[in-house]
């Protein structure tokens, strides 16, 4: 019989085990196999203590069944809860730190133009566009912006709009995660970061896309 | 003759019961050993190898911080390897399905064999059943209490300590937008609302002066302004400033908790 049992229990969380899948994560595999470890032990348990074993043994067991279950699952759930908040921490200090290097640079590269044309008084001879150009002649729609805290080349910062009144800096990370997952950005994986700098004689305007 | 078997039956008694104590002092220090080098001798983990461990979830943790540091580094995590997952299965029918079952059927065939009177031998199946199931069963699930507290612990300090990292992050970022405000004012002409150069008349937008992570103020220093912002999550601490007329930092100070 104890062979039955051992054979029927093996089946039953092996096969749960492998019911959601190969994942990135082993979680749902081993969640499921933990769920029908619970449910084959509370079966052993009722088919163990049933007559003629005395009362006091039954709940001596049954106690340290309890008592382990508990601690165990307390243990496990804990385990699950703090690696997957330690996990999503590290993603969000990493969006945290992108969004913050695409605040601090691109603003200033469109404040440093806005400077020079407005540097030439009432009368303006050079557009947005071409006080933009003099500082970037290499700049097209699409060409990246490199800037000093860009150390490696996961952020850009594309220019994406370039007429006489209005320059758009459109700021994205080749990874990062963004708050939507399904965002399309303009430059990188789907679903990471992208912020918005609009540039206009009046100030620069900052949205954040995803 | 009934006199010499009777006055040697107390010493025959005691031997027994001290050679039935030292039988099951040594099944229980087996028990212990045995388990233990089990679980030690299948632990390749290290080498990426298969592990046997009596808290699958503490593996499966690791793998989840390490599929955490990997997409932090911009890198795809891969799926865990058929090792990993073998070694998660047998580790949890070894605690899980095996154990108890050796364990719990001990219990019964021990009550059983009581029950029907028969003089017994202290070392046989059921009790190395017992023992064995009972270890592999009960000492995992004993560590698994002070594991669970300790985590626990460490669990709330590192979401305090987060929560105040968050707000200075937030707060930094903020301060970017303090500074761009004040560049922007700077190189704004009188007529668009700018300062014509200077930051002499900045004042900060409400909405930035006040936010829900901190207050700013703003004192100009020269041709430089020193911002200060005062955490409204934790008050003691602040953070401040010189912003230079080209928007840029220095002199960063921290005080109270970001310090």
């Amino acid at each position: 019989m104890i062979f039955r049992w051992m054979f029927g229990g093996v089946v039953l969380v092996s096969f749960a085990f492998v019911l959601p899948g190969r994942t990135v994560e082993v979680w749902p595999s081993l969640n499921a196999a933990g769920i029908a470890a619970l449910i084959y032990i509370i079966a052993l348990l009722v088919y163990i203590l049933r007559n003629p074993i005395p009362v006091k043994h039954r709940i001596v067991v049954g106690v340290l069944a309890f008592i382990s279950v508990i601690a165990l699952g307390a243990h496990w759930t804990g385990m699950m809860y703090t690696t997957q908040w330690q996990q999503n921490r590290l993603l969000a200090i990493n969006s945290r730190n992108v969004r913050a290097v695409m605040i601090s640079d691109a603003p200033i590269s469109l404040l440093s133009v806005l400077e020079a044309y407005h540097a030439q008084g009432k009368t303006k001879k050079l557009s947005l566009a071409k006080t933009f150009l003099q500082k970037y002649p290499q700049a097209i729609i699409g060409s990246n912006i490199p800037t000093s805290s860009m150390r490696d080349d996961s952020t850009r910062i594309l220019v994406t709009t370039l007429s006489d009144s209005m320059i758009v800096l459109t700021a994205s990370h080749a990874y990062s995660r963004g708050r939507t997952a399904d965002f399309l950005p303009y430059w990188g994986r789907k679903g990471t970061i992208q912020e918005r700098f609009v540039l206009t004689e009046k100030g620069v305007r900052h949205e954040s896309d995803n | 003759m009934n006199q010499t078997t009777e006055s040697q039956a107390p010493g025959t008694t005691k031997a027994r019961t001290l050679q039935t104590i030292i039988v099951w002092c040594i099944i229980l220090a087996c028990g212990i050993i045995i388990p233990n080098l089990f679980f030690r001798i299948y632990d390749t983990s290290s080498k990426g190898g298969l592990f046997l461990s009596p808290f699958p979830w503490v593996n499966v943790g690791g793998i989840t911080i390490n599929n955490g540091l990997q997409m932090y580094s911009g890198k795809i995590p891969e799926l865990p390897t058929i090792t990993i997952q073998v070694s998660c299965l047998v580790s949890i029918l070894t605690v899980f399905v095996i154990s108890p079952t050796l364990f719990l059927f001990a219990v019964r065939t021990r009550a059983a064999e009581r029950s029907a009177g028969k003089p017994l031998q202290v070392l046989r199946w059921s009790t190395i059943q017992f023992v064995l199931g009972g270890m592999v069963l009960f000492v995992p699930a004993l560590g698994s209490i002070p594991m669970a507290m300790i985590q626990r612990s460490v669990s709330s300090s590192l979401h305090e300590s987060q929560a105040t990292v968050e707000n200075q992050d937030a707060i930094m970022y903020e301060l970017n937008s303090v500074a761009c405000k004040l560049y922007e004012y700077r190189v704004l002409p009188q007529e668009l609302g700018g300062g014509n150069g200077s930051f002499a008349g900045f004042t900060l937008p409400k909405d930035l002066a006040s936010t829900t992570e901190a207050q700013y103020e703003i004192e100009l220093r020269g041709a430089d302004a020193i911002v200060k912002a005062t955490s409204v999550k934790y008050p003691p601490g602040t953070i401040t400033a010189r912003i230079s007329n080209k928007g840029q930092f220095s002199e960063w100070k921290y005080s109270g908790v970001f310090d």
